[in-house]
Formats: structure tokens, sequence, C-alpha cells
């Protein structure tokens, strides 16, 4: 006679031990090396177009690099934050979770709010993407990353909200699903420590 | 279509409202069927496309009777196809067959069932991602087919939709593009539940190399969609850019449309479409082969009652074949102005690439040498996989050959070629796995007589459809003539054959019937299947129940040995399974 | 060095992120700066995209807790898909500088605005699209 029990999916909590990695774990890190396949094509159309152009203007000459430092530090110490989050959780430390999660989705919001106005100005002077390739891959690349920084928004208010009741039923689980989210969003500023030296600063 | 009650006696969970157990599932083997049946309606679907434009192909110019009227005035006036609704079914046949119908049954329908159980697994390790993958297959499906019913049609530059003739193209083609990214999304999501259910969820003894080879090959076929399909998700959101936004990543200077010079920025790049494509579209024609080749394997092993030859060497071919799949896709581009030295790297990759393929189909052959052979249905599908697939990846050679492929490229030969390989190859493979494990997911048989009516004029009728091509792809008839080439002079000689694919198309649309109808009534009217196990086979899925329920079996299973024991000396029976402690 | 759930090992992993958080920093400083000097080209390039890659390392090694992994699965993955992305970049870009005189043009025509587009020297480009 079977129980409930032997229909659950093993190595959702505890780590498996041949390939040392809870499921979710394993899962997230295919996410992101199909990730890394997506913007590598990305930057692979930026090098073919780019090579192929007669004339590409340096980043700084159309962007402006203080802004793009400033958000490109908002978003290292959200990656420092979001993993003191979860830190935070592996201390049992919950009040100082929620905290560091906030702290994270709030510099995230500002982060899209610099980029909101960048690209209004860039509207303004009429620099719309399709001007030139440059704007037509600056706005693509950004857009795209932006979307996942949205994603990110969203799944890390989740949960910081409801998603977070789990840690009175379920708190080993739910400290996994706060590494995963961290995992995700370290590669979100993974993939801006590449885009913003590329379309800022070279 | 009707479900078996599963036997939920012993489980404590509250019995689920029907719009969650069948509808919103998250149960794999529901999943799995749903993916089934709604991957054999698509290919049904492509089917009739095809039809169409074989009626086109053999009269061209004739007015199609009857059918012909019901496409309307844009289409078909007075029953006769335009150019422009031809070129629609050409690029909608083969979007349909590759992402909506043979892939998802494939993957979607074969992997998602079949995997769990033949690795010990209670389900997917994520179970509401499976959920999610189907719907948004599902999805993409449903913009596909409304992509017909909009102004100007559905999208009508090939498969391949090379710019800039796609960014000009009517509004199907952004249509086409967001079906794309939803068909994308769900093959991410599944190929993530498959390598994780795969690493994660093997019961204890199912170490790696006492895998079935079908999972082997699932888990190769799934990181193949992980990482190929991101480089055309990004390649088709530019193309959104370009067409919604009027950027130019793919339009280079200089073009004039109707006379008129595009008001665009320019600067882009043709063959920056075709490199992103054709990274995922190559990897994705070893998606389309591997599971097939997986089930044969299965399949052929079981009705030789002996062990697989060569298993291991097997494994690292198709390890070997799958990361080799990434490095050969500009022999798709050898006509574009390439070099010879990037096409001696291409062309040199490609023929090391036929070696896997041809180890594993070596194998598939010297496995029947001596076997004690059952010529069931599942077998002749089976069995007649080799010599198709043979002949489609041999015909491969001449087209990876860079100077031989000046004079092939964009012919008949092309079709020829991959048509035996999906065809009479792939096809023929899903027909033989849904025969095969029939009986497990619904605990009857389906009829043998019905059957082998299914197979032979199948067979022969491909054949006859396929065969021809070759030769009018020698004599350089082009592809994607919506006249078959019947306005060019040099190809007189070979216009009948057109007729002839034509009549076999017929013979294989009247062959399909007795399958259609032994799969629905088997359901209700098959013969019951004398045990669990009624293949006698020696995989993981044989312990589990007909029509297993929620969580698969009875009792955790342990793996005792490797996947294809049959005949071993000193046993009781011809076949020792996984399962059994002692056999 | 797998990580451990007392207090002890965390305070001194807590420790180590803000060292790599701080050098996260000062690498996009010395990036900025190194913008600033308008050196060569080629130079700034290379340089540029050492330190995004000594950054990657860092956060993918630290904060991701790579080095932490108890067996090589997820690096196996990683290297997977890094010698993928090799060929998806290195390959086009081989493609464009070795092609059949005459053929095609990979030097993609004028960057314009789209109002000053003159008709006279857009010449017709022979690309092959098949």
């Amino acid at each position: 006679m079977s129980s409930p029990a032997d229909s659950a999916i093993p190595y959702t909590v505890q780590p498996r031990y041949d390939t040392g990695l809870y499921n979710a774990k394993l899962g997230i890190w295919l996410f992101l090396a199909s990730e890394v396949m997506l913007f590598g094509a990305l930057f692979s159309s930026y090098i073919l177009l780019r090579t192929g152009a007669p004339e590409w203007p340096r980043g700084a000459s159309i962007l402006s690099v203080p802004l793009g430092a400033f958000n490109t530090a908002l978003l290292i110490s959200s990656s420092l934050t979001m993993l003191l989050s979860w830190t935070a959780l592996r201390m049992k430390d919950f009040k100082k979770f929620k905290l560091l999660l906030g702290i994270t989705i709030l510099l995230a919001i500002v982060f899209l709010g610099v980029k909101a106005y960048e690209y209004s100005t860039k509207f303004e002077h009429h620099y719309f993407p399709s001007k030139s390739t440059y704007l037509a891959i600056y706005f693509t690349m950004t857009g795209l990353h932006a979307l996942h920084i949205i994603g990110g928004i969203i799944v890390n208010t989740y949960m910081w909200g409801p998603g977070s009741k789990m840690w009175k039923t379920d708190p080993e689980r739910f400290t996994n699903r706060i590494e995963i989210a961290g995992l995700y969003w370290h590669f979100v500023d993974l993939v801006w420590l590449f885009l913003f030296p590329m379309l800022y600063l070279l | 279509m009707s479900e078996h009650d599963h036997h939920e006696g012993h489980h404590v969970h509250p019995e689920l409202p029907f719009w969650q157990k069948y509808i919103f599932s998250q149960d794999h083997k529901i999943i799995g069927i749903q993916y089934g049946i709604t991957a054999l309606f698509f290919l049904l679907f492509g089917f009739f496309l095809m039809l169409l434009m074989r009626w086109q192909l053999a009269f061209p110019g004739e007015p199609l009777p009857i059918i012909g009227k019901w496409f309307g005035e844009n289409n078909m006036p007075g029953g006769i196809m335009l150019p422009e609704f031809y070129n629609q079914l050409g690029a909608m046949h083969g979007t349909i067959m590759v992402f909506l119908g043979v892939v998802p049954l494939a993957v979607g329908a074969f992997g998602n069932y079949v995997v769990p159980l033949q690795i010990g697994a209670p389900d997917m390790a994520f179970p509401k991602l499976n959920m999610a993958s189907y719907w948004a297959y599902f999805a993409g499906g449903c913009v596909m087919l409304a992509s017909f019913f909009v102004p100007g049609g559905a999208a009508s530059s090939g498969w391949t939709s090379y710019p800039p003739l796609a960014n000009i193209a009517t509004q199907g083609q952004t249509w086409w593009l967001f079906g794309m990214v939803l068909l994308i999304t769900s093959s991410l999501l599944g190929s993530i539940n498959t390598i994780t259910t795969i690493f994660q969820l093997r019961v204890p003894g199912l170490t790696f190399f006492r895998l079935p080879f079908f999972v082997w090959a699932q888990l190769v076929t799934a990181f193949l969609l992980l990482l190929a399909f991101p480089p055309l998700e990004a390649a088709g959101v530019m193309q959104l850019m370009d067409r919604l936004f009027n950027t130019s990543f793919f339009m280079p200077s200089g073009l004039v449309v109707s006379g008129q010079p595009l008001e665009i920025s320019g600067g882009g790049s043709v063959l920056l479409w075709q490199h992103l494509f054709w990274f995922l579209a190559h990897p994705e024609v070893y998606v389309l082969i591997l599971p097939a080749m997986g089930i044969v394997t299965e399949i052929i092993t079981n009705n030789t009652r002996k062990p697989l030859n060569g298993y291991k060497m097997m494994i690292y071919s198709i390890i070997f074949l799958g990361f080799m799949s990434f490095i050969v896709w500009a022999h798709h581009m050898f006509l574009t102005g390439m070099g010879t030295a990037i096409s001696a790297f291409f062309q040199a990759t490609t023929m090391i690439i036929s070696i896997p393929s041809i180890v594993i189909l070596s194998y598939m052959f010297i496995t029947l040498w001596g076997g004690s052979i059952r010529f069931n249905t599942p077998m002749l599908f089976a069995l007649a996989f080799l010599p198709m697939f043979g002949i489609g990846g041999l015909t491969g050679l001449p087209l990876g050959i860079s100077a031989a492929d000046i004079h092939l490229h964009d012919t008949y030969y092309v079709i020829a070629h991959f048509h035996y390989i999906v065809a009479p190859g792939t096809i023929f493979a899903l027909f033989a796995g849904i025969y095969y494990w029939f009986p497990k997911a619904t605990g009857r048989h389906m009829n043998e007589l019905l059957g082998k009516i299914h197979f032979w004029p199948s067979l022969i009728c491909m054949n006859i459809i396929f065969m021809p091509m070759f030769i009018q792809g020698l004599a350089g008839v082009s592809r994607r003539l919506y006249d078959g080439g019947a306005s060019y002079d040099f190809a007189h000689n070979v216009m009948p054959l057109n007729q002839l694919s034509t009549y076999g198309a017929w013979g294989l649309t009247v062959a399909q019937i007795p399958f259609i109808f032994n799969f629905f009534w088997s359901i209700f009217k098959g013969k019951k299947a004398a045990s669990n196990n009624p293949w006698q086979a020696t995989t993981l899925e044989w312990a589990a129940p007909n029509c297993p329920p929620h969580g698969n079996f009875e009792k955790p299973l342990k793996v005792y040995r490797g996947p294809y024991e049959y005949s071993v000396p000193g046993s009781k029976k011809d076949y020792s399974p996984q399962f059994e402690e002692n056999s | 060095m797998s990580l451990m759930n007392d207090a002890e090992s965390i305070k001194k992993e807590v420790k180590r992120y803000y060292v790599i958080f701080g050098s996260l920093l000062t690498l996009s400083l010395a990036a900025v700066a190194l913008n600033y000097l308008h050196l060569p080209l080629t130079i700034t390039v290379v340089i540029t995209l050492l330190i995004a890659s000594t950054q990657v390392f860092l956060a993918a090694g630290y904060f991701m807790h790579l080095i932490s992994e108890k067996t090589i699965m997820v690096y196996l993955l990683l290297m997977v898909t890094v010698s993928l992305v090799i060929p998806l970049i290195g390959l086009p870009m081989m493609a464009h500088s070795n092609t059949i005189t005459g053929t095609i043009f990979t030097n993609h025509g004028p960057v314009k605005e789209p109002a000053h587009a003159k008709h006279a020297e857009n010449v017709h480009r022979e690309e092959h699209v098949p």
C-alpha cells in the first residue's frame, strides 16, 4: 500500500547525493544556461553589426556614462542585498530577510526609473531604435534586460509578500526558494556587467 | 478523449475536479497525452496543407474541385490556387509539422509520458512547469492557426523566414513570430523539466549506464532544445523590432521595394538572421531524429529478444552527435558567399557528424543479427525506420559537401532528403511508439491487422512520394516554386513526376484511415493487455500497472541490472527486467 | 569549501561577500575611469572586457557560490554552455571575414538617417537570399 508521501517528488529540498543539488537549483542553472545563449546571441549580433558598420559611435557620445555607472552601482548593491537576505534566512532572521529583500526590490525599481528617464531623453531627441543600428541594438538589449529585471521584481515581490507565508510551514524549502531567486537575480546583474561597458564605454 | 479511472483508492489525496484532473493537469501522463492528441491534430492539419500544395504541383493552375471554393477569393479564386496562398501553405506546412507536430509528439508526448516511468519516478521534477509548457504550446498553436485568417494570410516566407522578404511580408509574419515566442517558451520549460528529472529522479540502482537508450536520447534532445533555441528567440525579437519598430537589424542599406527606396536606417545584415536561425534549426533537426532513434532502439531490442549491441558506443555517439550538431549549421549557407576556409570548416564538421549517426544506425541493424524476431506492428514500423532513415541520412552527404551543394541547394533533392528522414523516418518511429506504449497507457492493444493495413501502404506510398523528388532535384528543379517547375524548359522531362508524387500522397492519406480508426476504437474495444508487461520487456515502465495511477508505481522500485538483459544464460525467462531482483 | 549553516561560518561568509561587493564596485569604477583616458579603441576594448570578465568570475564564483558547489554538475553545465557561446560568436565573425570576393558585402553600407536618404548613391546589393 502506498501513501501520499510515496508519490511525492524526491529531492525538492534535500540535495541528491551524486549531483549535490536539489531539483530547483539544477532547474534554475539550466534556465540560466539558456539565458547565456540568449544574451550570447545578442552579443554576437552586436559584434557582427558593429564590425560591419563603416562608422559606429562611441557609447559615451550618445549615452550618459554617469547615469549608466550609477545604475551599475545600484545593481551590484542589489545583488549584495539579495544575497544577504538569503543568509539572513539561513540564520533564521526573518525580519532581516524581509528588510534586505525589500531593499533589493527598491534598488531594482530605482534602476528601472533611471532607465526610463534615459529612454525618455533619447526619445525626446528623436533617437529612436529605427535611427541607427547602434540605437537598435542599444534599445533591444537594454529593453530585454529590463524585462528580465521586471520579471525579477515580480518574483521577489511575491517572495516578499504572499510567498513568505511558506516560512512558517516549510522554512527550509522557502530558504531554497530565496536562493533560487537570488541566483536568477545575480545573473541579471552579470548580464548588466557586460552590457554597461559594451554599450556605454566602448 | 476518455480516460480510464485511475486507481486512486489507496491515495489519501482528495479527488480533483474534472478540470483540474484532465484539463489543467499536473500529472505527466495526462500532459503527455494532451501533447500527443494536440500534436496528432497538428500533424493531420499540416498533412492537409501538403495535400493542397500537391494538387497545385501536379495540376498547376487547375481549379480544385469542390474543396477549392472553401478557401475564398483571396486564396483560391474559382478554386485556382494563387501563388501567394501556395507560399503560405509552404511556410506553414513546414512550421506546423516541425514545431507543432513532430517535436511536441516526440518530446512533449513521448518524453513526458515515458521518461518518468522509465526511471522509476512518480512524476516529472516540476509538475506545474510541465502544465505551463503544454499550455504555452497550445497557445502558440492557436496563434499559428489564427494567422491564416488575418489580412494577407499566414506567414509566407518559408519556415526559414529570411529577411528582407520576411521583414516586409504581410501581418501573418508578425503572428508567426509571436507564435514562435510562445513555442520556444514551451520548449524551454519542457527541456528544463526533462533534464532535471533525468538527473535527479532516477531510482536507486539506476546509474547513467543502466538507463534505457530512449532516456539518453531524450536527455541529449533536451540539451539541444535548451541551448539552441535562445538564439532564435533573440533573432525573433530582432525581426519583431524590424517589423514593428522599423529597426534595421536585418535590413541592409539601399533596399528598394516596388520601386521605392525603404525609409529605414539600413546597416543591417541578412546573414545575421541566417546565422542565428540555423544555429537553432540545425540542432532542431537532431531534435527531430533523436527521440525516434530512442523509440526504435527500445522496440527493436524488445522484439529480437537479445541485448542491444553496442549500448555504450551508442551512448557515446549520441553525446558526440549532440555536441557536434551545434557547429555544423552553416552548411545551410554554403551559397551565401562564404569563403573556402569557413566553408571547409563547416563541410568537415558536417562530414564528421555523419559518423555517430552511422554508428547508431549500424548497431540497430547489428542487433537484429541472430535475434528471435517478432514481427508485430511496432516492430514493422521500427524496422522500416532503418532503411528509410538510411536513405535520408546518406542523401545528406552530397548536400554537406559544399561543391556538390552548389548544384543541389534549394532543389527538390533537399526536400526529398529531409522528408525521408522525418516522414518515413521519425514519423514511422512515432507510429511504432504509439502502437508499443498504447497498452501501458490504455490497458488495451491496438488491432494488429489494422496496424499492418496501416503499415504497408504507408511505407510504399512514402517512397512513391519522395523518391522521384531526388530525380527532380538532380535535374535542377528548385523548391518553393508554386507551379512545381512547370515554367522551366529544362525541367520539362521531370514534370510528370509531380503527378506521381501527388498520387502517392493520396494513397498515403487513405492509408492513415485505419490508423485513426484503430487509435480511437482500441481505447474502448481493443484486446485487453494480458499483463502489466504484455511485450515482456525489461525496462521500468513495464513495472507500473497499466493506466498508471498518479504517482505511477505501487511501491518504490530498485534497479538490479542493465536495461536490455534479454535471453540471459541461466535465466528461466528470455527477459530479465531491470526491476526484478531474481531474474 | 561548501557552505555551512552555523552562525560562525555564515558570519565569515558574509564578510567575504562584502569584500567581493567592494571589488565589484572598484572594478566598475576602474572601467569608467579607463573610458575617460581616451586610449586607442583596441586597448580599451581588451582591458574593459578583462575587467568585465573578472567581475563575472567574482560574482559567479562567490555571489552565486559556484566555488562552494559539492559536485562538478554546475561547472559541467556551464562549460558546455560556454563552449557553445564561443562558436555562436566566433563562427559568424569568421564567416564575415572570409567571403568570396564580389558575392556579398559584409560592410553593411552607410548608416544614415532615413530623412536624408539619397536614392542615387544607393546601389542594389546582390544579396543572395536562398
